[in-house]
């Protein structure tokens, strides 16, 4: 009897041996696995570019050369066409961005700002969005001038996103009203929707 | 104890089976058997073993660092994780020639627009012997097993990090339009030796 408890006791010994063993890392098979978690925070960045880079101010003024007396003063030649807005976008599944644009203060009585994003330049990777024209005349206004943006970057620099060209716009039934003047508004284009980052504004 | 024949008899048959029982558990006990009269008999058994180092749960987590200028790729640089180590045992039958690893996504998917590729390094390390495998270079991983080691002949590789093969992570974007923002998307890489 004294020999079986000693086996006993081995093959207990054996058996604890092998619990604690299963408890640390020694159970392997001929599989392993992990888990791999990947974030993706979503993100939307906007800014106007010019030739010498961000944060640009343009001018637009009626062209008087070659003016004739009687004639209506010609607007036409108040364009602009240096800047591009460039942006950054990562949506959720499902979800567009677009970008809206206001002015700081409504334009002298009879003009209007017309603005207009162009097809998009290439070297854009991803989704972008659809350009527009659109015209502005007061503050309160904020129309869409890109839609259906996903995500997307646009690349850097007046060549890059979709070029803008502004019109200065005289309607002819106020002409009555126009004054010699100069007057600054600031436009502002807005990327909508979330973003893990701060949206930034020009 | 007042014991008759046949009580012994079964006594001893049940030592006798133990004994075997006791030999089957562990070479060591052979010796308790030598005069049992046990017939003995040994198999060196096929061995594939692999394990991921260092840890019992070795999840390892992508967050994307973004960027702050407008125009510019919002990924500003991709993530990339060299944490992770591969231990394997292997012996094989003589009609055997090699193994291989393979590596696969068993549940859950990549991230739409996502690739993400997996290197194992050459064999590193100073507690292994024999006919380690051979990198296959760097792999991207999808639902289908892609062997990422391979002429895995008579070897073991050590135990624990910094013995076997170093696992190399990383991701790149295969289409930016198809890229949408998750919180936490997971998935889980598995790894197989087996036969060729």
């Amino acid at each position: 009897m004294k020999k079986l408890s000693l086996i006993f006791a081995v093959v207990f010994i054996f058996g604890v041996g092998n619990v604690v063993n299963a408890q640390v890392d020694n159970n392997d098979t001929n599989e392993a696995s992990h888990q791999v978690t990947l974030n993706i925070p979503k993100v939307a960045l906007v800014d106007i570019e010019g030739s010498n880079g961000e944060a640009n101010s343009i001018t637009l003024t009626p062209s008087l050369t070659k003016m004739e007396a009687g004639a209506a003063v010609d607007f036409s030649g108040a364009t602009n066409s240096d800047l591009a807005l460039n942006y950054t976008s990562i949506v959720e599944d499902g979800e567009t961005r677009d970008i809206t644009v206001g002015i700081s203060n409504n334009l002298p009585t009879g003009l209007s700002l017309e603005i207009t994003a162009g097809g998009i330049f290439s070297g854009a990777v991803g989704n972008p969005g659809t350009g527009r024209t659109i015209e502005l005349a007061a503050s309160e206004e904020s129309k869409s001038i890109v839609t259906g943006i996903g995500s997307v970057y646009t690349g850097i620099g007046n060549k890059k996103g979709h070029p803008l060209t502004y019109n200065l716009k005289v309607n002819d039934s106020k002409y009555s009203t126009l004054e010699a003047a100069s007057s600054t508004v600031t436009v502002t284009y807005t990327i909508t929707g979330d973003a893990a980052n701060v949206p930034t504004q020009e | 104890m007042g014991m008759n024949k046949s009580d012994k008899m079964k006594k001893v048959s049940f030592f006798i089976w133990f004994a075997y029982f006791l030999l089957l558990l562990s070479a060591k006990a052979s010796a308790q058997v030598e005069e049992a009269e046990a017939n003995v008999y040994f198999e060196l058994p096929q061995v594939a073993l692999v394990d991921i180092e260092p840890d019992l749960d070795n999840s390892i987590h992508f967050s994307v660092n973004t960027s702050a200028e407008s125009g510019e790729s919002p990924f500003l640089e991709l993530p990339a994780n060299n944490d992770l180590w591969i231990n394997y045992s292997s012996s094989l039958t003589t009609a055997q020639n090699s193994r291989s690893i393979v590596a696969e996504i068993s549940q859950g998917d990549i991230p739409e627009g996502i690739r993400f590729y997996l290197e194992a390094s050459t064999f590193s390390g100073a507690g292994g012997s024999g006919q380690v495998g051979q990198p296959s270079g760097r792999i991207e991983l999808n639902s289908q097993p892609r062997p990422i080691i391979t002429n895995i002949g008579n070897c073991y590789t050590g135990d624990g990090i910094n013995n076997g093969h170093r696992l190399s992570f990383s991701i790149d974007v295969s289409d930016y339009s198809r890229v949408y923002s998750v919180d936490e998307s997971s998935f889980v890489v598995l790894y197989t030796i087996t036969d060729n």
